[in-house]
């Protein structure tokens, strides 16, 4: 579409559309092939989200299996196996899980929020889909057992090295594909909150989530490609080089693994804390206090997780480095801030604790645990960059301890549970929108001990585990923290799927006619999503009027209060 | 009245909104803000490349090693032709942006035109430089294979650049961009000097510096 100095109007133009479709013949398209083909933000949103949590159980599954291969004696994974799982599992966690999950929600609320009639580039976004869909799809299969494919330790033990060459280049072709797929939805997402948002909405007004997302997406597109960057050099190396450095079988895993370590691996938590911000904020039915200072510490936690310059692999010394110690120091800063943000909000307010909030509660308080485990990785007195003597014991264990020390696998489990929760709770808090209807607020409510659990479970044992190269006697213990580990892998596996489960069982039954809410689904929304319907109509709104407030639904009460 | 001076947002099922008047209407620039966060996107891919590469020199020399390897050779002569005609490009583009601001459409015509040349002209030169840098990507050492993964990208940024670049004037042929919208000329043209800008970085931490 030609860019016009007005916004779209889907009504008109859907309808010229389909005046125009029916004069030269071509049908309308229904069902999957209406989904397929959909360009509209709401249906790429849910298709991100659904498939995100798909995806989430696979690596979390993964992450199961690792630990529990990890245990002395297990046969449940031999070979390169459990390094597979383990390289499949991390990246899995933050590109097939974390990242679209967070803007297949963007992609669906936030011009909503915003007050948008549809996301930057509809089509763009599409393609980002479907593109990081097969992509994803390749990635997984690639590393297919028996083939050798992907990162492998040694990979003249694969049935037919040829093919495990190419499995192999396979998977880092995939992993390219992946990444550009979420930049281009990053791209959509920061597009929308910066040139679609409605009259009268400074971006200083924007609700915590879009917010988020803005700095959130920032971070990544300013980090991502220097991740497709050491991808790229792999790729090529094992493609035409001999191999000369880069794509050594060793050498490939500790050049990635600063994605997935820490600071960086605090970026893929950006969007948590405008979630729980946005969830407090409905029920505390109130105008959040000291609006500015939230924001701040939404953009001081993105400025703090930018880890494109830790690479280890290539900066032997970078984390003996002081500024990286005082990164890592300084993380839990922005989270104490936004804590303090939503206790002033639940004081000032008159609050109502549903799933929602209590979800995103429990998310920030983990993440600030999360960040409290980093701050003391940066002293290198505590021995926590090192490998424990049980590391060594399995040539899967210490290729994977190898650029990524196992105390890091801890804190990337609690990022990953805390961003899981609070992705929980942003799927509940606007389940109205993505569904049409709320869900069972009983079983979120369960779901807070699930993830919780989860959570605490896959990484203070393996943070614990982390000082076994200071405190010898704790390498006694690791078949015992292994275990925890996957056991609470497998919780929060269990967690995602009652989530994932409970969403398409509600949206089944709205698009089945069953009920759906009213606009302010929640009767205390304060911010435009709630002015739209439950689920929102195609162009999502009627005639917005001049915004003037972070909180214009609650300006439109008192004025009709005062009249 | 007051709802008039505050937040009127309605369902689109209750489109009847009373007395509130509908919002002026703010004029987007999508493509343009698409287009930065892009670029930066971009210049960030290049700068940890780069940053990957200016370690490894570093490593080697003060191993007391060579970096470029025998019968290999890091010539001066074709990227400066390349960073000279991409600086000239950089002028082209500019101008095909104030011609369409100024409602010139011969003038724009020609300057995209112009940048097209100059585009094909540095690929072409670039093809060159490899045939006479006499690279074997195949060694045991990580500097060629540097060399080819960030020129060939930003090779690859360049034709990005070149197929921007030639969209947008078949758009301005068409009649879609004036004094009123260049946004789609202005973008392409700020996607092209980051690619130049680009190259010039690579020109000297590569080939001037060696």
């Amino acid at each position: 579409m030609a860019i016009t100095e007005t916004h779209p109007n889907p009504e008109t133009d859907s309808a010229a559309a389909a005046s125009a479709g029916a004069s030269v013949g071509f049908p309308e398209t229904t069902g999957i092939a209406a989904v397929v083909s959909s360009g509209d933000h709401k249906t790429i949103g849910r298709l991100y989200i659904g498939f995100s949590l798909l995806m989430g159980l696979i690596a979390l599954a993964l992450l199961a299996v690792f630990n529990l291969s990890s245990v002395k004696g297990s046969t449940l994974l031999t070979a390169d196996r459990p390094f597979q799982a383990f390289t499949l599992g991390q990246l899995s966690a933050v590109l097939l899980f974390l990242m679209p999950l967070f803007l297949g929600l963007a992609i669906a609320v936030v011009p909503l929020q915003i007050g948008a009639r549809t996301v930057a580039f509809p089509r763009a976004a599409a393609a980002s889909f479907w593109v990081w869909l097969i992509s994803s799809i390749v990635l997984v299969v690639s590393y297919i057992p028996g083939v050798g494919g992907g990162m492998a330790i040694d990979p003249s033990t694969a049935a037919d090295p040829v093919v495990g060459k190419e499995m192999s280049e396979l998977t880092f072709v995939a992993l390219i594909g992946v990444a550009l797929a979420l930049l281009l939805a990053s791209v959509c997402v920061v597009t929308t909150i910066v040139a679609l948002r409605t009259s009268g909405l400074h971006l200083d007004q924007i609700p915590l989530f879009s917010w988020s997302m803005l700095v959130a997406g920032g971070i990544w597109l300013l980090t991502v490609p220097v991740f497709i960057g050491n991808v790229a050099l792999i790729l090529v190396d094992i493609k035409h080089g001999a191999p000369a450095y880069f794509g050594v079988t060793y050498n490939q895993w500790p050049q990635l693994a600063w994605f997935v370590t820490q600071p960086q691996v605090f970026a893929f938590a950006i969007p948590v804390l405008g979630i729980a911000g946005d969830a407090v904020a409905t029920f505390s039915r109130g105008r959040q206090p000291q609006r500015g200072g939230l924001l701040f510490a939404i953009g001081l936690l993105g400025a703090l997780s930018l880890g494109a310059y830790a690479q280890p692999a290539f900066f032997p010394g970078i984390w003996l480095q002081w500024i990286f110690a005082l990164q890592g120091f300084a993380l839990f800063l922005p989270l104490v801030i936004m804590v303090g943000g939503v206790l002033l909000a639940l004081k000032t307010g008159e609050p109502k604790l549903k799933a929602p909030a209590l979800l995103g509660i429990v998310s920030l308080l983990l993440l600030m645990l999360a960040a409290f485990a980093a701050a003391p990785f940066g002293f290198g007195r505590l021995g926590l960059q090192y490998m424990p003597k049980v590391m060594t014991s399995s040539p899967a264990l210490k290729a994977a301890g190898t650029g990524s020390p196992v105390y890091t696998w801890g804190i990337l489990g609690l990022v990953l549970g805390a961003a899981a929760t609070g992705a929980a709770a942003g799927l509940f808090l606007w389940a109205p929108k993505l569904t049409g209807r709320r869900l069972n607020d009983g079983l979120g409510k369960l779901l807070i001990l699930v993830f919780g659990a989860g959570t605490l479970l896959i990484g203070l044992p393996l943070c614990v585990l982390g000082f076994a190269s200071k405190y010898q006697g704790l390498e006694d213990s690791a078949d015992t923290l292994f275990g925890a580990a996957a056991l609470g892998a497998a919780i929060l596996l269990f967690g995602v799927l009652v989530t994932m489960i409970l969403h398409l069982a509600t949206r089944v039954s709205v698009l089945g006619g069953g009920a759906t809410d009213e606009p302010d689904a929640w009767g205390s929304g304060a911010s435009l999503e709630w002015a739209a319907d439950s689920p929102p109509t195609r162009g999502n709104f009627g005639e917005l009027a001049h915004v003037t407030s972070p909180e214009p639904l609650f300006d439109l009460a008192e004025a009709e209060g005062a009249d | 009245m007051a709802v008039a001076q505050h937040t009127a947002p309605v369902p689109a099922s209750h489109s009847a909104i009373g007395d509130a008047p509908p919002a002026p209407l703010a004029r987007p620039r999508v493509v343009m803000v698409a287009t930065a966060f892009a670029v930066a996107g971009m210049v960030v891919f290049f700068g940890g490349l780069l940053g990957i590469y200016l370690q490894q020199r570093a490593a080697a020399l003060s191993g007391g090693g060579t970096w470029v390897p025998e019968k290999a050779t890091l010539p001066l002569q074709q990227p400066t032709v390349m960073i000279l005609a991409l600086i000239g490009s950089s002028f082209m583009v500019q101008w095909a942006v104030d011609a369409i601001r100024r409602d010139d459409r011969p003038q724009a015509y020609l300057a995209l035109g112009v940048t097209l040349l100059f585009g094909v002209a540095v690929v072409n030169m670039a093809v060159y430089l490899y045939s006479v840098m006499g690279l074997d990507i195949a060694i045991q050492t990580p500097m060629p294979m540097l060399v080819y993964v960030i020129t060939g990208a930003h090779l690859l940024a360049l034709i990005v650049a070149m197929v921007f670049v030639g969209l947008m004037a078949f758009r301005a042929l068409g009649g879609q961009f004036s004094s009123r919208q260049s946004d789609g000329v202005s973008a392409a043209a700020l996607f092209w000097h980051a690619q130049v800008l680009v190259f010039a970085i690579i020109w000297f931490a590569i080939y001037v510096t060696k």
